[in-house]
């Protein structure tokens, strides 16, 4: 290609970098405005929004509620996408594409509808507002994360080493435990990263289901933000910025680009990516 | 020699042991709640207090009303003119992104536009009314450029909710078409242009047919997405943009679970005609124009 057009690729290239990269570089700025609102250029720059959000116990009560539900639906959802994965991939029976189908029915119903459903059922068997139902919800909707990726890497499992070490008196469990797994780890850890991620950012379908006075971190953030314009908010996502960042770096660390273009990509070349259906 | 590894094995009911865990999940949650759902649309439900017996009121109220109608064209707008800017940026992107060789300025480039999904959308839309407000910093540069004499209204309209839209689903544009112009084979574009064709009729000959389904894959996540998104759209849109998924979250507020529960349905019924359309749209004439070259 000409230069002319390596310099118009680049032009695009880095105005999209700058559109996406901008709104959460304003947030970090910001969190150090001195005043209360948003307004470019900040007059001066302070700590007192870290000093406010630190005296605000309801963002750290929720943060903690956004971990557990994070931790337990990811391990949810990893022992149960790893089986069913096997099941898909390894058995035949009956019935197969309908429960594959159903496997990834939470990924296509938007998930302002499936929290509104939950919020009708457990409304109706009186168990609204409680932490446990968040959680099972939040397992079924990153099943189809786990269960893509798990499946995908699976496929490349080939069943011959286990079928050696059954050869050598291993139980068909042990083999799996001892041959196949190791081989899925990379597909597993990605699951794990990506089904904490989606679960931890959920606001769409969890706004229905968690109640006003004990909300999730995200749900907590949008009420916030529907009520005040204050940099708290401002100093609250710089910090999660940074974590993010920290995972990123560790993620591209352990798995490189290609790593993480691989495990977000599903068999047949469509992505699953973080955040997907939560808007 | 063993069985090929990629045949499933034979029929045991194994599997459905190991689908136990899964499928109790998704049966007595997901299905449940689905069902009770559509139970809850045809609720006789006054003030708070649901009354005996059933109606088909609430589908009545929404297919009649004009103000429901106004609120799905919005959604489905919003979903169009997302879609569109989406692909308008997402494929010089994508192609952008193909085209770069050096390591650090490709990994830079894909942090730069798949990092930003791994923050909060909340995040992300604080991040635009920062950004797009009267006294924000795209009006306070504008300003002070003299290219416009009072603020650009963007924060609270439509063209708002568009931005942040856009920037959030952006990467689900980009990612397919990178992954399929990865694929294409590049010696088919110097065989192009060997042949004497300009690089113009070799993009719109060559690359684009063999490339467009990435894009109209890309396409579907967009629209689908957009029209499904509820966070972003109430809180950049300031209750001025209503779009199905706010008034949804709006209803259960102001306890009208039935209609809520409809409209959820409504939804549903949306999301589904959108992967109907662009799933004929992949079978057809994008099957064709692969075929074809």
């Amino acid at each position: 290609m000409t230069s002319s057009g390596h310099r118009v690729l680049g032009l695009v290239l880095g105005a999209v970098a700058v559109f996406m990269l901008a709104p959460i570089a304003i947030v970090v700025v910001n969190s150090f405005n001195s005043v209360p609102y948003g307004a470019w250029p900040p007059p001066g720059y302070s700590l007192r929004w870290y000093v406010n959000l630190s005296q605000q116990t309801d963002f750290a009560d929720a943060a903690v509620r956004s971990l557990v539900v994070g931790a337990v639906a990811t391990a949810l959802a990893l022992v149960a996408g790893t089986l069913a994965s096997l099941a898909l991939i390894r058995f035949r029976f009956p019935g197969k594409a309908a429960i594959n189908g159903l496997l990834l029915a939470p990924m296509i119903v938007p998930r302002v509808a499936i929290g509104m459903a939950a919020f009708t059922l457990f409304v109706r068997v009186h168990v609204y507002g409680t932490l446990w139902t968040l959680m099972i919800a939040h397992t079924a909707l990153i099943l189809p994360f786990a269960v893509t990726i798990i499946s995908g890497a699976l496929l490349r499992v080939r069943p011959e080493l286990e079928q050696a070490a059954q050869d050598l008196g291993a139980s068909p469990a042990r083999a799996f435990l001892t041959v196949a797994l190791p081989q899925l780890r990379r597909a597993l850890v990605a699951a794990a990263v990506l089904s904490f991620v989606v679960s931890f950012d959920e606001v769409d379908a969890s706004i229905f289901m968690v109640s006003q006075a004990d909300p999730t971190l995200p749900v907590a953030m949008y009420n916030y933000m529907q009520k005040y314009q204050d940099p708290t908010l401002a100093a609250l996502s710089t910090i999660l910025v940074a974590a993010t960042l920290l995972l990123a770096v560790l993620l591209l660390r352990s798995f490189g680009v290609s790593g993480f273009a691989e495990m977000v990509e599903r068999p047949r070349g469509q992505p699953v990516i973080p955040g997907e259906a939560d808007v | 020699m063993r069985a090929p590894a990629r045949r499933p094995a034979r029929w045991r009911p194994a599997g459905y042991l190991f689908l136990l865990p899964a499928l109790s999940v998704l049966v007595l949650f997901f299905l449940a709640a689905m069902a009770v759902l559509l139970s809850f649309s045809f609720e006789r439900f006054v003030g708070g207090r649901f009354l005996p017996g059933t109606t088909t009121g609430n589908f009545t109220t929404f297919l009649g009303g004009h103000y429901y109608w106004n609120v799905i064209a919005t959604t489905v707008k919003l979903g169009a003119v997302t879609t569109l800017l989406c692909a308008l940026i997402g494929y010089p992107t994508a192609y952008a992104l193909n085209a770069i060789r050096r390591p650090l300025v490709r990994n830079l480039c894909y942090f730069a536009l798949f990092a930003p999904l791994l923050t909060s959308v909340i995040v992300r839309s604080y991040g635009w009314s920062l950004l797009l407000g009267d006294h924000g910093f795209i009006n306070q540069v504008l300003l002070s450029l003299h290219t416009v004499r009072t603020p650009v209204p963007m924060l609270y309209e439509f063209s708002g909710v568009v931005i942040a839209l856009v920037h959030i689903l952006l990467p689900f544009m980009v990612f397919p078409v990178v992954s399929v112009l990865g694929q294409l084979d590049p010696v088919l574009e110097l065989a192009s242009a060997d042949l004497g064709a300009s690089r113009l009729q070799t993009f719109l000959r060559v690359t684009l047919p063999l490339t467009v389904q990435g894009l109209v894959v890309g396409c579907e996540l967009v629209f689908a997405l957009s029209i499904s998104a509820f966070a972003t759209p109430s809180l950049l849109g300031g209750g001025r943009v209503q779009v199905l998924p706010a008034l949804i979250y709006n209803e259960v507020g102001g306890l009208n679970w039935p209609l809520a529960a409809v409209e959820s349905y409504a939804l549903l019924v949306l999301a589904l005609a959108v992967i109907g359309i662009f799933t004929l749209l992949l079978r057809g004439p994008v099957a064709r124009s692969r075929g074809a070259t």
